[in-house]
């Protein structure tokens, strides 16, 4: 293989360029299948993923690309990296995160993502609102909810 | 006490604008998997999509899939003096980081919250879990044993019946036995003829099963030596490991020299639990998923009234050699605030 082989282009959704070690884009299944089917040149489009996101998947792929397989230390490096890389996203940011890992089918970073919004239950009203998710109770049923679970209001 | 939504302080992650996005239902699914059972009960009040999405199938296999069942405590109480004599059932639960108006106390993180579904328990019934069921077994209804098995299916919380065993008993001695239910005795007099003595519940057909009885079967044998004594409340088996509570110490059974051994540790427990008057009835251990929960009661200091509380504590243990297991208590907390009351079942589901 040559030198040039070894490198790759990937192309967001809005035009961005990112030229990335082969090692690194190759740890998405869907890049990998594509680059199979040799139907590509050296530059993939993504259609789904905007340059920012793509930026920060890149980041993930060249920090998990260059440690995977060493020793204990440093997967305990690795995932203190990973609390890091998570911890400050805000929502929109780590949805398309989410969204983008399942389109390029990047499971470790997919299990990262969705881990992160898990734990965001742990504060309850934050949750409430980190997923838009809509009260749609009635009135009535909202009333008979705080008389059934008086517990949940009672600190 | 004020209303849920004075309490509900909004977070500073709402003053950043977010644009309206959502994610598809097998992502949303795929986070909430991750999310621990403690948190349902809370996720449950949110939105009724939420709820739906929590008790459904799909969910559940998600967390089979990603390795996240968890165990489960369900707890089952008698309150006396009460007009409705009907037991009520509790969950464990986490009380969520919510961010509370300023208050010096902080309250317990882990909470028994009940659930309200219709349904009369009987008298003397026994309980065994099978995964994510709660079998109800038998008991006094009308005062007379019955043949009658109830399912608490603890994913959505919800009664339903399962066909009735082939005899009647009450209080009966009940096992789960790879995912099989085995229950012996508690017959009635006249039905007190061995070859009804045990029957077998098979989930997977639905069916019960009468069985010869094996009198040296190991399945039959109660770890000490004693033959078949009821299960009490102040002990449990874990990991075939039987511990109990006694007079103030925690014990468990070495079968290699059959005899009892003090469990090692046990720090952070309150000092009333080791003393030789303390009221050991109260005490409930329980296999929390190889963990042993212990449950007990005591007197409501912050109230005047007769007002108990019941607390909860998670043990870790550890076999140090041989001779020795150590318990280490991981937490240990208030869970419940309560007026006179009867344990009347602990047990573990997984979930």
């Amino acid at each position: 293989m040559s030198k040039s082989e070894k490198k790759i282009v990937l192309k967001s959704l809005d035009n961005e360029a990112f030229e990335v070690e082969k090692a690194v884009a190759l740890q998405s299944q869907t890049i990998w299948v594509m680059c199979e089917d040799k139907c590509v040149g050296n530059e993939i489009p993504l259609e789904n993923v905007t340059g920012q996101i793509l930026a920060k998947v890149i980041d993930y792929c060249k920090k998990h690309a260059v440690v995977d397989g060493d020793g204990d230390e440093s997967s305990e490096e690795l995932k203190n990296w990973d609390t890091e890389f998570t911890k400050n996203m805000d929502q929109s940011t780590l949805f398309n995160m989410i969204l983008a890992a399942n389109y390029l089918n990047i499971k470790s970073l997919l299990n990262l993502t969705c881990q992160a919004v898990a734990d965001k239950t742990k504060t309850i009203d934050e949750f409430h609102t980190f997923l838009n998710i809509e009260n749609n109770f009635t009135p009535e049923e909202e009333a008979q909810i705080c008389q059934e679970n008086l517990w949940a209001f009672d600190d | 006490m004020s209303s849920p939504e004075t309490k509900r302080k909004k977070p500073s992650f709402l003053s950043q604008s977010t644009p309206n996005l959502s994610l598809p239902d097998d992502l949303l699914l795929s986070c909430f998997a991750r999310v621990s059972k403690l948190y349902h009960p809370y996720l449950f009040l949110v939105s009724k999509s939420l709820r739906s999405l929590l008790a459904s199938p799909d969910l559940y296999k998600t967390r089979a899939l990603l390795n996240r069942t968890e165990s489960c405590l369900y707890v089952c109480l008698r309150f006396l003096p009460d007009p409705n004599p009907n037991p009520r059932w509790f969950t464990l639960s986490r009380r969520p980081n919510r961010t509370l108006t300023t208050k010096k106390k902080k309250p317990s993180d882990h909470l028994l919250v009940p659930f309200t579904s219709p349904h009369y328990t009987p008298l003397r019934s026994s309980y065994v879990a099978v995964g994510s069921d709660i079998y109800e077994i038998g008991g006094l209804i009308n005062g007379v044993p019955s043949a009658r098995v109830s399912i608490l299916n603890c994913r959505s919380n919800t009664w339903h019946k399962a066909p009735n065993m082939e005899v009647a008993r009450e209080h009966p001695h009940a096992i789960a036995i790879d995912e099989k239910i085995l229950v012996k005795g508690g017959l009635r007099l006249q039905d007190s003829n061995l070859p009804k003595w045990i029957e077998v519940f098979d989930p997977k057909t639905q069916t019960w099963m009468i069985v010869p009885f094996l009198s040296d079967s190991k399945d039959w044998k109660s770890p000490d030596g004693a033959g078949m004594a009821w299960q009490s409340a102040s002990s449990c088996v874990i990991d075939d490991v039987s511990y109990n509570y006694c007079e103030g110490l925690f014990k468990w059974f070495d079968e290699k020299v059959r005899e009892w051994r003090i469990l090692k540790g046990m720090e952070g427990l309150p000092k009333y639990l080791f003393g030789r008057n303390n009221t050991s009835s109260h005490v409930q251990l329980v296999d929390y998923g190889g963990k042993m929960a212990v449950l007990w009661d005591r007197h409501d200091s912050s109230s005047k009234s007769q007002g108990r509380v019941i607390w909860c504590a998670e043990i870790s243990l550890e076999r140090c050699n041989s001779e020795e297991i150590s318990g280490t208590v991981e937490w240990s907390e208030a869970v419940l605030k309560a007026s006179s009351f009867a344990f009347v079942h602990v047990l573990a589901a997984t979930l």
